[in-house]
């Protein structure tokens, strides 16, 4: 188990959900969960499978609105409109099945909804390949080609990709679900360090996982019975 | 095979156009010209080749619209019937004594509210476009029967010509091809919502997630399809001195045909309106030489058939190739 890092318990919450529920008809998928993410730290979230773990990434990521209960950024209370909303406020999502643009190139999946832009309303090409490249370097993935087809890269090189597009919204959340349930071992250790990196620029993790393992290695808190309800 | 594939590597624009689809068309066209050519040199006589592109400029207008759509993950199968409705609307205004301008004008605008009403019923009520543009097809079609009757509307005024006019000796369909796939092409390449089609077409879902509003992108993807379906029917209704009002044979068929030949592909997500516009003139280039090398024109709908069915093996196969590699 790692110790917390310097900045860990001290540091306010970047993101709080209060005893937040949701319903579906027949199904109350989410019963009074609390949660807190906070810069610089990994909080592991297990889960079986129907735990609620899914409704609960897409009112991370603004899909679903909570029926009741708040969802608090920066110490304010917020409703999220979608998920254009929640990336604006800094909260990036990757999700298990990596939705990705296959036929389009690693700097425009970076870069599609919010690319930098020329004057009448051109994408700006050039800059969006130097800064996909800066992004890719900065995970230590500079073998990707910004050019490549996503279609074309392994799952691993795919989940790169996502990262540095979480990167290029300055997401100060990222909320990763079952991000190792297809990579190789290899992969797999590449993406830990990617993620104490994170940590360490002070990237709160929300890590969705049901490997106990990962999450000893990685985690610095965990929910309890207590503060969830699963 | 695998020397070429090392020459290209870490190349990716000099590999896509060597293997571009927009490549292999130019490349057949011009194939199909010199072969042609060699058996009968008045098939690439300036006459012929002019001709090769009149008889499809409208199709390839056409097939812009059809190939935003395809991209999209949809596709409009009404638009040949529009087509002549259009037609018939557009002839029917220039007899009533509207200035000519109008004539040509108002059936655009009908064709984009025709088009964004489709997309309508596609984007909010969830009607598979397939299915949608059935619907479409029929009542347009029905329609304009029960309309016309079936009659040719003739004694059209003297300047309502607009295709048979010529700028700089070339047909005004010719030009209008041109410059629409011009303009459309860089469009789709450059601008925010031309990659949205794209994106849209490749994940639904991941492009709603990028905060694309995808629903409102299709009913204007299906708008953008009616303008370029209405110019195509204005191109169609101001070709002769009549106007037939049946709805010609496979029109949207032929059209479809030239964006999936293009280089569209049907699963949506890939493809650019330059494939679909050259797609165009190789389907007319091949009607022509037929009849160069005297076979029976019955042949063609067998040629344009086997033409997709090849395009959409290599699409699948281009396909399975980049998973595998992955």
């Amino acid at each position: 188990m790692q110790a917390a890092p310097a900045s860990g318990a001290a540091a306010a919450p970047v993101v709080r959900l209060a005893e937040v529920s949701k319903s579906f008809p027949g199904v109350k998928a989410l019963a009074g969960v609390s949660l807190e993410l906070r810069p610089g730290e990994v909080h592991a979230l297990l889960g079986e499978n129907g735990a609620g773990k899914s409704t609960l990434i897409k009112i991370l990521s603004g899909v679903y609105a909570p029926d009741a209960g708040q969802v608090e950024i920066d110490g304010q209370a917020v409703a999220l409109q979608g998920p254009a909303h929640a990336q604006r406020l800094g909260v990036a999502t990757i999700h298990q099945e990596l939705l990705q643009f296959p036929d389009l190139t690693v700097a425009e999946n970076i870069f599609l909804g919010h690319a930098p832009m020329r004057r009448w309303g051109r994408i700006d090409w050039e800059t969006s390949r130097r800064r996909a490249a800066e992004l890719l370097a900065q995970l230590g993935a500079s073998d990707i080609s910004v050019d490549a087809v996503v279609g074309s890269l392994s799952v691993g090189n795919r989940q790169r990709v996502e990262i540095a597009k979480a990167l290029a919204l300055d997401a100060r959340v990222l909320v990763m679900d079952e991000p190792t349930a297809a990579l190789t071992a290899h992969d797999a250790e590449r993406l830990f360090a990617t993620v104490r990196m994170l940590c360490g620029r002070g990237v709160a993790i929300a890590y969705i996982s049901h490997r106990l393992s990962e999450i000893f290695e990685l985690a610095d808190r965990w929910p309890t019975p207590t503060t969830t309800s699963w | 095979m695998p020397d070429f594939g090392a020459l290209l590597r870490g190349r990716p624009r000099l590999r896509a156009a060597v293997l571009s689809q927009e490549a292999v068309l130019l490349l057949a066209l011009l194939a199909l010209l010199l072969v042609v050519g060699l058996i009968n040199e008045r098939y690439v006589a300036e006459r012929n080749l002019m001709s090769i592109a009149l008889a499809h400029a409208y199709i390839a207008v056409a097939a812009i619209g059809m190939s935003m759509v395809i991209i999209t993950g949809n596709i409009d199968i009404s638009v040949g019937s529009l087509i002549g409705v259009l037609a018939a609307v557009c002839g029917t205004l220039a007899n009533m004594g509207l200035p000519i301008g109008l004539a040509w004008l108002l059936p655009i605008l009908l064709a984009i509210v025709i088009s964004g009403s489709l997309g309508v019923l596609v984007a909010y009520c969830r009607i598979p476009s397939i299915v949608a543009s059935l619907g479409y097809l029929s009542i347009l079609k029905g329609g304009l029967i029960i309309w016309t009757g079936g009659a040719w509307i003739t004694d059209l005024p003297e300047n309502f010509g607009l295709a048979l006019q010529r700028w700089g000796g070339v047909p005004a369909p010719i030009w209008a091809m041109l410059i629409l796939t011009a303009l459309a092409a860089y469009w789709m390449r450059n601008s925010r919502t031309g990659r949205a089609f794209y994106a849209i077409g490749g994940n639904a879902e991941a492009a709603r997630l990028a905060g694309i509003p995808t629903q409102r992108m299709v009913v204007l993807v299906f708008m953008l399809n009616g303008l370029f379906a209405g110019i195509a029917g204005i191109l169609f209704a101001t070709q002769l001195k009549v106007i037939q009002t049946t709805v010609p044979p496979y029109l949207e068929l032929t059209i479809i045909t030239a964006a999936v030949v293009g280089g569209v592909s049907i699963l949506g997500g890939t493809g650019t309106v330059i494939g679909s516009t050259l797609a165009a003139v190789l389907l007319a280039a091949i009607g022509s030489a037929l009849i160069f090398i005297d076979v029976s024109p019955f042949w063609l709908r067998a040629t344009y058939g086997t033409l997709i069915l090849v395009t959409v093996l290599f699409d699948l196969h281009r396909r399975r190739l980049q998973q595998r590699a992955s």
